[in-house]
């Protein structure tokens, strides 16, 4: 019970209720409509759909679309809805009915008597088991528990629980809701308006107990002064919203930034906000809407306040079972702005507290969570936590999953065991069961938001077998098919990947175009904007590497480096490209320094097979290239083996041109010919145009070395040089596609003097021109 | 009473009245005496602007020169610091503070602020302490503890002889509390005659009067003055003794002040008491289009819509209210009974409840939430808030009234005879009451006084349905009655006068129409006539009552059954 104290308290908002709003009001005058069979058949479809719309929207169900769900219930839609059905009154189309019916509500007392009438419209429960038919005449009824019926009982309910206060505020919004109908009702209704013959009188359709009162009455204005100020911001009137609705947009926010992980536009974040301010109370959820919001911009100290204040508020209502969760939410937080080892703590905790809850639900996620950690930040995780992961983790949390039902989470862990296995260098095929399991939990069980990491993992794969088409198409296929209510995330993963494979192919514009093109949506989320950016830098790093642009290199890579959290995949290129620059330099020490602490970094955090294997074979390049090719040998020759023996084709493709080319610098040639000429078609399967350049252009070193092996038969040696031409003009238009300038001009030096020794004169001078015109233009 | 109208225009009478009016304002006001100051005030504006048409108040109240001499005056400077230091503490809410800043003052204002901030302090934490409305600590179980002190410091100041109004006034007040009634009633007829605009005391001296008898000795007591026919308006009113003289009364103040909206109240609970409903909300309804944020007698307003069955409009007022105070017991009363018409009992309980939490004294809400518990079948908790009512305003006559309706329940005829006969008292001339009472008789295997009351309450419809004709309770109860006073002449075997009142039922159908009652009285009538062979009449009857429908199966066989008889005399 209320107390004296409160009279000092200031006054409530007139637009806002619990549940109620006139626009719910407007919908049950519909229905009431037609419960007394006014709709004629052909009218009940549409009727029918407008109504579930918004009751079924209101229960968050049509959410998933990327628009929030109609708060409130416009006359104006209304209108359009109804104005053309005719009703079963002849000569009246249903928007008469409709506003008759809302009309006739002319004093409170009305609109009291018409919210508890609407009971009777519902199927009496004792009777359940008789069928409804409907017949002419007859009322048609609502089942207790169908959509409208539930519809009708809360409404009720609601009503009946408002003190006499909200219900008058509710009264005063509705008159102001159906305030501009007031002309047209008027019009149809002219014997009322001008039996009354009301001129420069308040209108007394309003309330009957104020008929004939001038419209300036203090009576009049101490009742309706408020609707006045209403009718004044007519669109505030309209968009009336209740409580609940408040709290459904709310929830709808939330479900964008949880589920999907990206932040609403910003002009629907303003519309929003206009409704909240115009409220005195908040629902504590929008502090939890506040902290999503300042988390995802990337506001560090506001989504930390944030949380603590949704946290404090909700404390006193849910207690103490919601703590897990705000530990939850704490680490993520901290270990999205890089806390790492704060991060950690607070999951510790969590996973604590949710055992002491038995909240398995919180638990498994937490577990997972912390996996995935671990596998990311190795170096942040205490032994104690490491050494568990180890142990328990996977096979663990798939367990608990099934146990607990929880699919995502366990397509989740086979795709982590997938993962796992392959940067684990272990069995390939183990590798695509996970995969195949994860897919049939995801389309057996509906899984939308999984599909994502399951193709994308897929894709990864396929680029590993070499199979770069499959990988594209499957980053495609992703994209076009499943963006709905895939995650964020991988949307931009996907894109992201897709970008990179593109710029392997030496497409460099085009990829970076397709990076430009990404839906602005995605990028609200200031870590998938990072994720984004650093994917575009150092697709233009590449391009600059390869166009000898050092200067504008060097400064991109510094960029790059700045930033703090990049993923572990981008690191790697990054610091090749790092090593590649050194290269391109000469500065060969530094490179290999660079080369060596890397590959200590990836041995201790036990990082990714493939990566690891790359840092060896460049190393083992920068050694040849130095001049050392015994243990550059050695290098390459174990690293092809391990990258053999786990399938990663690319990097033995690799290995083999590194190993030929140490060959050719040990005068093997026709051994390192017959090395890359018998997988040279898979080389070109991989679609990576600085591999194919390197492979053709030390296939035709090695043609041109045997030529040399020829001293005496001219022709076989004209036949070695001719072959070895064609691989060098190949190799030419390889380089020619990454732009790589310099490169190109090497290939037509050596073009040069292969025509030098057939002695074609002619030919040569057109080699060596071009070539200097190369080293200019470079 | 009436004099003729004094020939003279007596603007200067006006005026000094309009003085006399705003002095007596500020003076309540800075004794921080606020309804009085409020209705002063209040009477002072709707003062004509012109001098009205009959004078003679004018004349009478003209004020003695020495009359509230030493009223406004401080001893010194520094006693004026200190009064106007406790009064703005007093102001806040701060009655202990203020009483210590002002103790021993001697200026007239600083001493009766002293006293009065005391007094408010213990009243202050008597609420507290009484903790919830209808709880354990609820009612007459704590005190004022500030009264027994108060006393002895009032007694030791009045006793030089000096005439303060206003320390009489608190006087009164304390012994009041104390239920010390005579004394009570000494010091307040003391305090109006020093100084007649305290109305404050005037308040207080109505709650003494507890009867007509009351009032005519209190008014040889008072002097001739204009407050003295407030006064006798308001007791009347509030006694219900409405008559031609009261009325009179209305209409002199009226001349005086036209605008008053207190007197359009006060005319329209004349017309409440009664039972001219439309007249009484005639005048609501002025009033409250005059003055759509004054929420004073709303409640009374609330209680004649609901007996008039309007609860759309109803539900209009209390939608008033609300836009003016939700947290007024008014409004609560008000929504209070507008969920009582809609049947949500719990809902108005809560609302009277509120109402009640916001001033314990409030007469209304007592009564109405005992009405509420009666419904709820909960009926100790009904006779507790009647009790409460009672405690509060002896002459409710419907807390009365209900408490013998809830005795009646709990089938404890003798105390609810009891009940029924306070109410009676309080309003000889109300049908419902004697009723009430004959139906107990009735009970009580009385059937002598039960008829003896039955026929008071016919002959009291008759008085108020030619005073003012209204139809809601006319003819109907009077069938009602009618048959009850036959049914009981038949147990007390006369059938000669319970013959007597079922024909005098009979003859209300051509204005009634058929009805459940006049069926009864036929169907009576019928055995009756049968009974004593007079076949033509009996069979007349029965077939009325068939083609009325009324009784059908009975008449049928009633019908059948003297249509053979008639046949067996008259073989055909």
């Amino acid at each position: 019970m209320q107390n004296h104290g409160a009279a000092t308290r200031p006054p409530r908002d007139p637009t806002t209720g619990r549940y109620l709003t006139p626009g719910k009001l407007a919908l049950l005058a519909l229905i009431s409509l037609y419960t007394e069979n006014r709709i004629p058949s052909p009218s009940i479809i549409p009727v029918l759909t407008f109504v579930l719309q918004h009751l079924i929207a209101n229960r968050g169900q049509l959410s998933t679309q990327n628009s929030p769900p109609p708060a409130a219930i416009s006359l104006e839609s209304l209108q359009k809805l109804t104005i053309q059905e005719q009703s079963a009154v002849t000569g009246r189309t249903i928007y008469d009915l409709l506003l008759k019916k809302l009309w006739e509500l002319n004093s409170y007392d009305a609109l009291h008597d018409f919210v508890v009438n609407l009971e009777s419209f519902l199927a009496d429960p004792k009777q359940a088991d008789k069928t409804y038919i409907r017949s002419d005449g007859d009322r048609s009824f609502f089942t207790r528990n169908s959509v409208i019926g539930a519809f009708i009982r809360r409404a009720t309910l609601e009503f009946s629980r408002m003190p006499f206060a909200e219900a008058i505020q509710l009264w005063q919004g509705f008159i102001a809701y159906r305030e501009p109908t007031l002309p047209q009702w008027k019009k149809r209704n002219l014997s009322l308006a001008h039996s009354t013959g009301m001129i420069g009188t308040v209108d007394t359709y309003n309330d009957k107990f104020l008929a004939g009162l001038p419209i300036d009455h203090p009576l009049v204005r101490h009742l309706y002064g408020a609707v006045d100020d209403m009718k004044l911001q007519g669109e505030r009137a309209h968009g009336m919203v209740s409580v609940d609705d408040v709290e459904k947009l709310l929830e709808f926010q939330v479900d964008c930034m949880q589920r999907l992980g990206t932040r609403v536009p910003e002009t629907m974040q303003l519309q929003l906000k206009a409704i909240l301010d115009s409220r005195a109370s908040k629902p504590n959820l929008q502090y939890y809407v506040e902290f999503l919001n300042a988390w995802r911009s990337g506001d560090y100290q506001g989504s930390f306040e944030c949380l603590h204040q949704y946290f404090d508020y909700t404390m006193h209502t849910r207690e103490r079972t919601f703590y897990q969760y705000a530990l939850l939410n704490l680490a993520i937080l901290q270990a999205d702005f890089g806390c790492n080892r704060e991060s950690i703590l607070a999951m510790q905790e969590t996973v604590n507290t949710a055992r002491e809850n038995k909240d398995v639900a919180c638990l498994n996620f937490a577990l997972s969570w912390l996996y995935h950690f671990h596998k990311a930040h190795p170096q942040d995780c205490p032994e104690v936590i490491a050494a568990r992961m180890e142990r328990e983790s996977l096979s663990f949390l798939k367990v608990k999953a099934k146990e607990s039902g929880m699919h995502h989470l366990q397509s989740m862990a086979h795709l982590s065991e997938a993962k796992q296995a392959l940067s684990g260098a272990e069995s390939l095929g183990f590798a695509f069961e996970s995969i195949l399991r994860s897919s049939h939990l995801n389309v057996s069980k509906g899984i939308q938001n999984a599909f994502g990491s399951q193709m994308i993992l897929q894709s990864s794969v396929w680029g590993r077998l070499g199979v770069s088409y499959a990988a594209m198409l499957g980053c495609e296929l992703f994209v076009t098919k499943y963006r709905k209510n895939s995650p964020v995330e991988d949307l931009v993963r996907a894109h992201c990947r897709t970008a990179f494979l593109i710029a392997q192919k030496g497409r460099f514009e085009e990829a970076l175009e397709r990076l430009e093109n990404l839906d602005a949506e995605s990028l609200r989320t200031l870590k998938y904007h990072q994720y984004w950016a650093t994917y575009g830098g150092l697709i233009r790093l590449r391009r600059e590497l390869f166009r000898g642009d050092f200067a504008a290199a060097e400064y991109n890579l510094q960029q790059l480096l700045a930033a703090t959290s990049t993923e572990p995949d981008c690191i790697v290129e990054i610091q090749l490209c790092k090593v590649q620059l050194h290269m391109a330099r000469r500065n060969f020490s530094e490179a290999l320094d660079l080369l060596n602490n890397f590959a200590e970094d990836m041995e201790r955090d036990k990082g990714d097979i493939g990566s690891r294997l790359r840092v060896m074979l460049y190393k083992a390049q920068v050694l040849a290239k130095c001049g050392r090719a015994v243990k550059a040998l050695s290098l390459t020759l174990r690293a092809a083996a391990i990258a053999w023996r786990a399938k990663l084709l690319v990097v033995l493709y690799f290995a083999n041109a590194v190993l030929a080319n140490i060959l050719i610098q040990m005068h093997e040639y026709a051994v390192a010919y017959a090395l890359l000429d018998s997988i040279m078609p898979q080389i070109l399967e991989c679609e990576d145009a600085q591999l194919n350049g390197i492979c053709l252009g030390i296939l035709a070193d090695a043609q041109v070395g045997l030529a040399g092996r020829e001293v005496n038969d001219k022709k076989k040696r004209a036949e070695f040089l001719g072959r070895g031409l064609e691989m060098l003009d190949k190799c030419f238009a390889e380089y020619g596609k990454l732009g790589d300038k310099g490169m190109q001009a090497e290939v037509m030096n050596k073009k040069a003097r292969v025509h030098n020794i057939l002695e074609n004169k002619e030919l040569r001078n057109e080699a060596a021109a071009t070539c200097i015109q190369l080293k200019k233009g470079g | 009473m009436a004099s003729p109208a004094a020939p003279e225009v007596a603007k200067h009478d006006l005026m000094i009245l309009r003085k006399d009016l705003r002095l007596a304002a500020k003076r309540t006001s800075d004794r921080c005496l606020f309804h009085a100051s409020k209705w002063l005030a209040e009477q002072l504006n709707s003062l004509p602007q012109n001098v009205p048409s009959s004078h003679h108040y004018l004349k009478v109240h003209s004020s003695l020169p020495q009359e509230g001499a030493g009223l406004d005056t401080f001893v010194n400077d520094d006693e004026e610091d200190k009064y106007h230091l406790a009064k703005s503490y007093f102001n806040v809410n701060e009655f202990d503070r203020a009483a210590r800043v002002v103790e021993g003052c001697v200026s007239s204002k600083a001493a009766f602020l002293c006293l009065y901030a005391k007094f408010m302090a213990g009243e202050k934490r008597k609420d507290e302490e009484s903790e919830m409305v209808l709880g354990p600590l609820d009612g007459n179980v704590t005190a004022n503890k500030e009264l027994p002190i108060l006393t002895k410091k009032l007694e030791t100041m009045l006793s030089d002889g000096k005439e303060d109004t206003f320390l009489l006034y608190l006087y009164g007040v304390v012994l009041l509390k104390q239920r010390n009634e005579k004394p009570a009633y000494q010091a307040l007829v003391r305090s109006v005659i020093s100084y007649p605009y305290n109305w404050a005391s005037w308040d207080e001296l109505k709650t003494i009067t507890r009867s007509v008898e009351d009032l005519s000795r209190v008014l040889h007591d008072l002097p001739d003055h204009l407050m003295t026919r407030f006064f006798e308006l308001l007791a009347s009113q509030e006694l219900y003794h409405v008559n031609e003289n009261v009325y009179t009364l209305v209409e002199q103040l009226t001349d005086v002040f036209p605008r008053s909206s207190w007197l359009k109240s006060q005319r329209a609970l004349l017309s409440y008491h009664v039972k001219d409903y439309e007249e009484s909300e005639k005048i609501f309804d002025e009033i409250m289009q005059n003055d759509p944020y004054r929420l004073d007698f709303l409640d009374h307003y609330s209680n004649i819509l609901y007996v008039m069955d309007k609860r759309s409009k109803l539900a209009f007022v209390a939608q008033v209210a609300s836009a003016t105070d939700k947290f007024r017991p008014e409004t609560c009363c008000v929504i209070g009974n507008y969920f009582s018409m809609r049947s949500e009992h719990e809902k108005s309980i809560m609302y009277f409840r509120r109402a009640l939490n916001l001033d314990r004294n409030f007469l209304s809400a007592w009564t109405l939430l005992g009405h509420e518990f009666v419904e709820l079948k909960n009926t100790h908790a009904a006779i507790e808030s009647y009790r409460r009512a009672i405690d509060v305003n002896r002459k409710d006559y419907r807390a009365w009234y209900g408490l013998g309706q809830a005795y009646e329940v709990l089938e404890m005829n003798y105390y609810a005879l009891y009940y029924y006969q306070r109410a009676g008292a309080l309003r000889p001339y109300d049908s419902q009451m004697w009723a009430a009472m004959a139906a107990c008789y009735e009970k009580m295997n009385r059937p002598d006084d039960a008829i003896k009351s039955y026929k008071r309450a016919l002959s009291g419809n008759a008085g108020t349905s030619a005073a003012a004709a209204n139809q809601w309770d006319g003819f109907e109860l009077n069938t009602k009655t009618l048959i009850k006073i036959a049914k009981l002449y038949e147990r007390v075997k006369r059938s000669d006068e319970a013959v007597h009142y079922m024909e005098m039922c009979l003859k209300a159908e051509p204005d009634l129409g058929p009805s459940e009652d006049i069926a009864t009285a036929k169907n009576w009538l019928a055995h009756y006539e049968k009974d004593r062979m007079n076949l033509g009449r009996a069979l007349q009857l029965a077939q009325e009552l068939f083609d009325a429908g009324l009784m059908v199966e009975d008449s049928r066989a009633m019908v059948r059954d003297i249509r053979n008889q008639l046949d067996m005399d008259h073989p055909r």
